[in-house]
Parts: structure tokens; sequence; C-alpha cells
């Protein structure tokens, strides 16, 4: 047995995961009591650090990380002014504003905690008429206070056009179709879109196959909804002292 | 039983965000951004799509999204215009209380720009009617 469910019950949550696109195998909810107590209402998204050989890949996902953290409740400091700022003080490499301290980038922009975006990998497989793409990319929310992990989640996506096709001629006509406008001007803006929905809400918005984690970012406070998943949350997880672990395997290497 | 009740507390909001309405317009943001960073020379059209979005949020009296005014703002110290700039920084202080600190900062730095170039301005003034005096001699 996979999961550690016990009772007549079991059965009804693996199949709400199932229905929910599958949750990761083992329910091991991160440790969210750091991030409940910090309570952090303003999110600061540095350039991304893309360590895959894609380039421009950076562009795709820093585009499209606003709307997700706005649409979750927070403060979202313009990403593209925070781009341009750094660069005029001298901090246009992602890789060197990723491992400046977090406390005093924090305190330049008065921002309650940090987020960094790294694309990991970066492979595309072509097959005889489409492209499918497999990305890894991981996301750390940092305090600005201090310095601490806040909440970390790590996801693949595979991505293929062609996927969401429900069979029949007209969607044959529509793959190829899609296939053909792939080829010629390959845009990967609704992989990133589908990537930082996915992290940030487990949220589907549209083509790729990520691997679904059912532990987002929690709530924030401009959302309605507020409040409403930090209840059971840090019942389970407060406890003082315990450094924060993120969903299985997340562990971050030296 | 706690257990039972923390897994379907997540699984409700892992669905539950599924329905709920967007909280902000946001028009052609993602791609009129993405846009500029693979054409530098359409900077014109975000900053175009974040006019957009303001006014539509003003008519609509909806909040505008978190970050809009500062970045159009920014936009408008490029193209010069550093009074709406400013006027445009304020309007994001004002509506979003997070980004004081950093708002602050633009502005204090774009009053010291106006106020470097008045100088320059003065400087000009008073120099040139020095120069036909010189030629006088």
């Amino acid at each position: 047995m996979i999961l550690p469910f016990k009772g007549a019950k079991g059965p009804i949550v693996v199949a709400l995961c199932l229905l929910l696109g599958a949750c990761a195998p083992k329910l091991t909810p991160p440790d969210y009591s750091l991030f409940i107590e910090e309570n952090p209402g303003s999110i600061l998204v540095v350039p991304v650090l893309n360590s895959s050989p894609q380039v421009g890949a950076a562009d795709y996902f820093l585009a499209t990380i606003t709307v997700p953290l706005a649409e979750r409740g927070y403060y979202v400091f313009p990403v593209n002014l925070v781009k341009e700022l750094l660069a005029d003080a001298g901090l246009s490499d992602p890789g060197y504003v990723h491992t400046t301290d977090t406390v005093k980038l924090g305190k330049l922009f008065g921002t309650d905690a940090v987020l960094y975006v790294t694309i990991m990998n970066w492979e595309a497989k072509y097959v005889v008429l489409t492209t499918t793409v497999i990305v890894g990319f991981e996301y750390e929310l940092r305090s600005a206070k201090s310095g601490e992990t806040l909440w970390r989640t790590a996801e693949t996506m595979k991505y293929d056009p062609d996927y969401s096709s429900g069979g029949g001629l007209a969607d044959l006509i529509v793959d190829v179709v899609e296939a053909a406008i792939t080829k010629a001007k390959p845009s990967y803006l609704p992989l990133a879109r589908q990537a930082n929905w996915m992290a940030i809400s487990a949220k589907h918005v549209g083509p790729g196959q990520p691997t679904v984690r059912c532990f987002p970012m929690l709530i924030g406070p401009y959302h309605p909804l507020y409040g409403s998943d930090r209840v059971g949350v840090a019942a389970q997880t407060a406890s003082p002292g315990k450094p924060v672990t993120g969903a299985e395997g997340l562990e971050k290497a030296p | 039983m706690r257990t039972w009740i923390v897994i379907l507390a997540f699984l409700v909001v892992c669905t539950g965000c599924a329905t709920q309405k967007p909280l902000y317009q946001w028009g052609d943001y993602e791609d009129d951004l993405y846009g500029m960073y693979k054409k530098p020379e359409s900077a014109k059209e975000y900053q175009e799509t974040l006019r957009i979005i303001i006014e539509r949020c003003d008519e609509t009296g909806q909040k505008a999204p978190p970050g809009v005014r500062a970045e159009y703002g920014y936009g408008l110290y490029k193209e010069g215009k550093l009074e709406e700039a400013i006027a445009s920084f304020k309007k994001e202080r004002e509506l979003w209380p997070e980004s004081y600190v950093l708002m602050n900062t633009l502005i204090t730095n774009v009053e010291k720009l106006m106020a470097a170039k008045q100088v320059d301005d003065e400087e000009a003034a008073a120099t040139e009617p020095a120069a036909p005096a010189v030629s006088e001699e």
C-alpha cells in the first residue's frame, strides 16, 4: 500500500486524488509553520535563473509569474521594474542575484519575502510532427526577515501541444495544424504559464502534464479564501524549532 | 480523524481555486511583457497595455493589479515624463501600502533628478545672455 490510508474511506481519498490529476504518491505536507508565523503579504520576484541550455527560457517564466502570484492573494513587486533596477545596480546576472543576501535585498525593496525561480533543465524531444518538451524547475520563497525558506517546490513538466486532443478527425486536423505552427514558431509561453500556475496554486490552466503536488503556496491576504488553508495546516505542522522541509524529494542539493 | 480533516482540507483548497473568479484584470500583460523581452523595440506596446489596464480599472472602479501603476510610472520615467511618473508611483503607494519603501525611493530619486534638471535649465538660462556680452567686447 503506497498511501498511508486505513479504513473504509481510504479508497474515496485515493479516488479524489486521481480525479484531481494525481497528487504526489505520498501525502506528506511540507512544514508550513514558518510561513504561517511570518505571514508574508508581499513578494519580490528576482530574475529567473536559467540553468538549462534553452536560450530565453527565463523570460517566459518571468513574464508569467506575476499573474498566478497576485491571483493567489499577494502583492507582487513589478517584475520588470525590479529587473531593471537590479541591472542598474549591477545585479543583472540572475546567478549573482540568487546568491546575494536575501535580507539585504529585501530591505532595499521593503518586501516580506523573495521568490527565487530556477529552471533546472529543458529537454526537447523531436518526434515526427511535434515536439515534446520536458522542463524541470524549482521555486523557493525565502523570508526577507531571516532569509529562511518559507516554501519550496520542484516540478517536472511534460509539454506537448497535441496532448489535449480527444480524438476524431477534427482533432487530427487540429493536431496537424498545431504541429505545423509549433514547428514554425515555437512559443513556450503557455508552458511557463502552466508551470507557474501549477507550482503556486496547483491549478491547471493549459496544455502540459505536470507532476501535480497538492502543496502549493498558501493563499495570501488579498484572496477571499485567505486563511482557509491554514487552520488544519497549523495544527499539523506547528512545532517550533523544526527545520522547514519541502515535499518529499525536494531537499536541495548543497 | 484529524489527519482526514487535514487531507480533505488540502483537497478542497486544491480544487477550490478552480472556480474562483480572477481578482484582477490583466489584459495582454503577460504577452506584451514577453513581447518586450523578445523585441525591446516593442516596449511601447507593453506601456500601452499597462495604460489600458489602468484605464479599465478606473472606469470600473476595480483596483489595479499589484505593480501595474509602478511599472507604468517607470515607463513614463523612461519617456522623460517625470511629473507623470511621480504621480503614478504615488498612486501605486496609495493603492498598495506594501510598495511604500520602493515607491518612496523612486519618488525621491525622480524628484532629485527634476531638481537637478531645473538647476541645469536655470544655469543654461543664466549663461545665455552672457554669451552676447562676451561677443560685444
